[in-house]
């Protein structure tokens, strides 16, 4: 694949996701705007979009890859939340279109990003990390009162003109699965626990200074940062050392200093270095199935954050029990990347990397 | 209260809406706990179904590929 397509395709898909996660976001938060004090029906709108957004993109995935139409999976997604701006009057409908749209545009995304980068975890990490920002930026506008449809509508539109426009990557090479099949499962559940706890912990921190605009925008930029340069320094330094030194360092800074934003924002950042390293060796377990892949992390993300919605969160915001949780995540990420390495991969990055053929492009990018 | 058509056409702010469809100290009607309700016990199962059909894929996955290994 040339450096252009790839260029031009993660360009294009990385700006799109924080487009479309600002857009969701000033969506539900623009529903709810004119009763704010309708708690109930906020935090209720707020999880059914979650759960939509985040529980379908398996089965999505899975249509995606069978059908092998991730772009045309991305455009229908933009397409629904664009649609979804006309739908404010009916919360309820607005909040559907637009959580099965961002579920379509992720796997879609997703999928292109895994096809773009040969089994290493840069070009995921790039194309996931913008939509933090994207919520961020959305969450703002919605609350604030500042949502008015048609520039996202606008915007949206642009962005499927752009994606369509854009040279076509070529689906990932067909790759058996060397290696013993007997810990296949074993792999596969162990990366999404730890995912799975990630997005526990993520949600249960008491971040009280978040109120702070600057703050805020500092945090947002770690998490943005952690996933970008993630997969990056994954690639370079070894996937294992990389994910798990991030999460070691970070669970004291998170569990026991989250009250103070000078440590609290790097916690934050080296807690999500692991996310698409993560996010790629589970793709790595499944070849030819990325969007399945992508939308298995996110299933998980949604498990895990399932506690967070219920009376639970209390108990699982004490510290200690972040600091155990955090080191439970990395002991299933260690075992999962260990039994991958071992097992099924014949590429997982070292420390002591080696180009393989047909990666040029891919490495004179980086 | 309903949207004026500056809002529903979007060329106003929806936050411009007066505030306050219904009071804050009354709770909402029954309907709409009723289909709150039925959409998160909906989406629970929904969550439930997604994870085994799933996991019955991740079998399928793995089956086929003994199969080729077999082969």
């Amino acid at each position: 694949m040339s450096r252009n397509t790839i260029l031009s395709n993660i360009s294009v898909y990385s700006i799109s996701h924080a487009l479309v996660d600002a857009a969701c976001a000033a969506i539900i938060f623009a529903i709810v705007a004119p009763g704010q004090d309708e708690y109930r029906n906020l935090l209720q709108l707020i999880i059914i979009y979650d759960i939509l957004a985040f529980s379908t993109q398996p089965i999505f995935g899975l249509l995606a890859d069978t059908f092998r139409a991730p772009v045309r999976s991305a455009v229908l997604g933009i397409l629904l939340i664009a649609a979804s701006t006309l739908f404010l009057p009916i919360p309820l409908l607005a909040a559907l279109m637009a959580g099965i749209g961002n579920a379509l545009f992720h796997v879609g995304g997703g999928v292109i990003s895994l096809n773009l980068a040969s089994g290493k975890a840069a070009l995921p990490g790039i194309y996931v990390a913008p939509g933090a920002l994207g919520l961020m930026i959305g969450t703002w506008i919605g609350k604030g009162g500042h949502f008015i449809a048609w520039p996202f509508i606008l915007l949206l539109l642009g962005s499927v003109v752009l994606i369509l426009r854009t040279p076509k990557t070529e689906p990932a090479a067909p790759r058996e699965l060397p290696g013993n099949l007997r810990w296949f499962e074993t792999v596969i559940l162990l990366l999404l626990v730890s995912i799975a706890i990630r997005s526990m912990v993520g949600l249960s921190l008491v971040l009280p200074w978040k109120s702070d605009p600057a703050l805020l925008v500092a945090l947002t930029l770690a998490v943005v940062l952690g996933k970008a340069l993630g997969g990056i320094l994954g690639d370079n330094f070894g996937w294992t050392t990389v994910a798990v030194s991030g999460l070691v360092i970070s669970a004291p800074l998170l569990a026991f200093f989250a009250q103070i934003p000078a440590i609290a924002i790097p916690g934050i950042f080296l807690f999500n270095l692991s996310m698409p390293i993560t996010l790629t060796c589970l793709a790595g377990m499944l070849p030819g199935k990325g969007g399945f892949a992508f939308g298995l992390t996110t299933l998980a993300l949604i498990i895990g954050a399932w506690p967070t919605f219920t009376q639970l969160h209390v108990l699982i915001s004490h510290p200690i029990f972040i600091f155990a949780t955090i080191f439970i995540s990395i002991a299933a990420l260690y075992g999962g990347l260990q039994l991958y390495a071992s097992h099924f991969s014949d590429r997982i990055p070292t420390p002591q990397y080696k180009t393989q053929p047909g990666e040029e492009g891919y490495r004179r990018m980086l | 209260m309903k949207m004026g058509f500056l809002q529903l056409s979007s060329v106003l702010p929806i936050s411009v809406l007066p505030q306050q469809i219904v009071p804050a100290d009354v709770a909402p009607p029954g309907a709409v706990v009723a289909i709150s309700l039925i959409a998160l016990i909906g989406l629970g199962l929904l969550v439930t179904v997604i994870v085994i059909v799933s996991f019955l894929v991740i079998r399928a996955i793995r089956k086929n590929r003994t199969r080729k290994d077999d082969a």
